[in-house]
């Protein structure tokens, strides 16, 4: 996956060629190529929607408004590793907080942010179904379990090399 | 674990699936409907009318999806089911479309478990191998197939309306019912919607036999149900067990310690105090979709009560009026609680704003979004008005 500041429009051209040509155009596949795309560049943007949206002969707007639904499809400049901290209250009891700060501090961001060279974005998520493992995390699919600070930081550091 | 588990067990593979080919359709229908099984995701609707009202549509095209969308805050067990017996979750598919007339089936699996994609597809690559799924099934004249297709991390697409229109590629909203998907509902074709666990009780139904299953549980809840247990507890994890069991045996179970208060069912759930504690998990009395989360006495209920509230603001989709509203609602009513600054008159206005979203609500999200607050309100007044 790569992502830069700037996406290029052939980028996207040829990324979305690439997609559809294992997928055909029926609107049912339409989250799915949304999904290949944040997979391959991070998040989608306004080239994206257009080009989407004339292959799939439906109006950009409405792509932005599909995509927009979800936070699994991010329509904002996001980091290449989404790192989504359980923000639900089984998590919570197991100090969820504390793996927020340390991870914030590793970083250098708040929640919500992004890092400057697009690496990390943080992000707050319901329930990621390990409470009894709790607190998790997730990095784009991959799941974290049983937290401390110090796994978190050790976890975050092992990304920064990626 | 008790003695009355399987759902978790491993069994031979398409035995189920054969016997379901001997039997016709109709029989299948009435033994999942004389079983009393009902719906395991939360809203416990009977598994057999809804088969019997899919099979009667007339349609040439009908789908089963299995909803794996599990998202209910404190709810794992369809993780664990889909990590264990997938291939009976299938099978349960499988017989299913048999009843009904399908031949497509889908698992629509929510974003957060993407990671379980590879093994189901192992599993399901190994039935088609094996005959139990594809074309021709066990040499019959079965054809059915199912796909995995993935969510993208919306809460309301557990709702099965919101869940067809996720399928379709649109925006995953509620829509008004009727029609209900047995009559319309994936591209407009008759669609059985179900939970993996219910999906993973037929196989053993049509193997063991309706009395067989209807001995397990209490009078209106037959079988057992799969609870996700966390919190204060020292024996955190998924337990099956039969309906009717009391709260206070769950914990002695988990080894729960020094319990203030058990939330069951979620954040759409309610919060039960220690003087509750001999109420029973079963539909006559306290359902669950599988949530038990155990809070001692060092916890704060207006905690409980904040993260839920702001947890529908965050998922509720927004498209009607009382959900949308009313969740923010609900969110500014816990602030003036924790600032001491709530009138017995806002109180009371809480109350109707409450019973006005449990009617107007398209979806069950809006309409159980308050029950938590109600329940902890109503359980620990003192504590939060003092």
């Amino acid at each position: 996956m790569t992502v830069s500041s700037k996406i290029s429009k052939k980028e996207i051209i040829n990324e979305l060629d690439n997609i559809l040509s294992k997928t055909n155009l029926e609107r049912e596949n339409l989250l799915c190529v949304l999904e290949e795309l944040v997979r391959k560049f991070g998040y989608l943007n306004d080239i994206m929607a257009v080009e989407v949206g004339k292959r799939f002969g439906v109006d950009p707007n409405e792509i932005y408004s599909v995509a927009s639904f979800y936070a699994f499809l991010p329509v904002k400049k996001s980091g290449k590793y989404k790192i989504r901290i359980c923000r639900t209250i089984s998590c919570k009891l197991k100090n969820a907080d504390k793996i927020v700060e340390a991870i914030e501090d590793e970083i250098g961001i708040k929640f919500g942010g992004t890092t400057k060279d697009m690496k990390f974005t943080l992000e707050r998520a319901n329930c990621l179904g390990m409470c009894d493992k709790a607190p998790a995390m997730l990095i784009n699919d991959k799941v974290y379990t049983e937290l401390t600070p110090e796994k978190a930081k050790e976890i975050i550091r092992s990304y920064k090399n990626k | 674990m008790p003695a009355a588990g399987f759902v978790l067990e491993k069994r031979k593979q398409g035995e189920a699936l054969k016997k379901a080919f001997e039997i016709n359709r109709a029989e299948i229908t009435d033994m999942i409907k004389d079983s009393g099984l009902k719906g395991r995701g939360g809203a416990g609707f009977p598994t057999g009318l809804k088969m019997y009202l899919c099979g009667a549509a007339a349609d040439t095209i009908k789908y089963v999806i299995c909803n794996a969308d599990e998202g209910e805050p404190g709810t794992f067990k369809d993780r664990v089911i889909l990590e264990t017996v997938p291939e009976k979750v299938f099978e349960g598919m499988a017989i299913t479309a048999y009843v009904i007339g399908a031949k497509e089936g889908i698992i629509y699996l929510r974003g957060e478990y993407e990671y379980l994609k590879a093994g189901l597809e192992n599993t399901l690559d190994g039935m088609r191998k094996n005959n139990l799924l594809g074309e021709k099934i066990l040499g019959g004249n079965f054809d059915f197939d199912i796909k995995i297709v993935l969510g993208a991390g919306a809460y309301v697409c557990g709702e099965e309306t919101a869940l067809i229109e996720s399928l379709e590629g649109k925006r995953g909203e509620a829509k008004n019912k009727p029609p209900f998907p047995v009559s319309s509902g994936l591209f407009c074709h008759p669609t059985l919607v179900s939970n993996v666990e219910t999906f993973c009780n037929i196989p053993h139904i049509v193997t063991e036999g309706a009395q067989w299953f209807k001995n397990i549980g209490s009078e209106k809840s037959a079988g057992t149900k799969l609870v996700s247990v966390s919190g204060d507890v020292k024996k955190p994890g998924v337990y099956e067990i039969p309906f009717g069991m009391k709260v206070k045996d769950l914990l002695k179970l988990v080894e729960a310690g020094n319990t203030k208060a058990v939330d069951i069912g979620g954040a759409s759930g309610i919060v039960i105090p220690e003087s509750q504690f001999d109420r029973e998990i079963s539909f006559e009395d306290i359902p669950t979709g599988g949530s038990v989360i155990v809070f001692d006495k060092t916890r704060k209920m207006i905690d409980v009560m904040e993260n839920f509230m702001e947890f529908f603001l965050d998922e509720s989709c927004g498209q009607c009026t009382p959900c949308r509203e009313g969740t923010k609602y609900f969110v500014d009513a816990v602030e003036k609680i924790k600032n001491g600054r709530i009138t017995d008159q806002e109180l009371k206005n809480l109350r109707d704003i409450s019973n006005c979203m449990k009617l107007t609500s398209k979806c069950g999200l809006g309409q159980s979004s308050t029950n938590a607050f109600i329940s902890i309100l109503d359980n620990f007044k003192e504590e939060l008005l003092s």
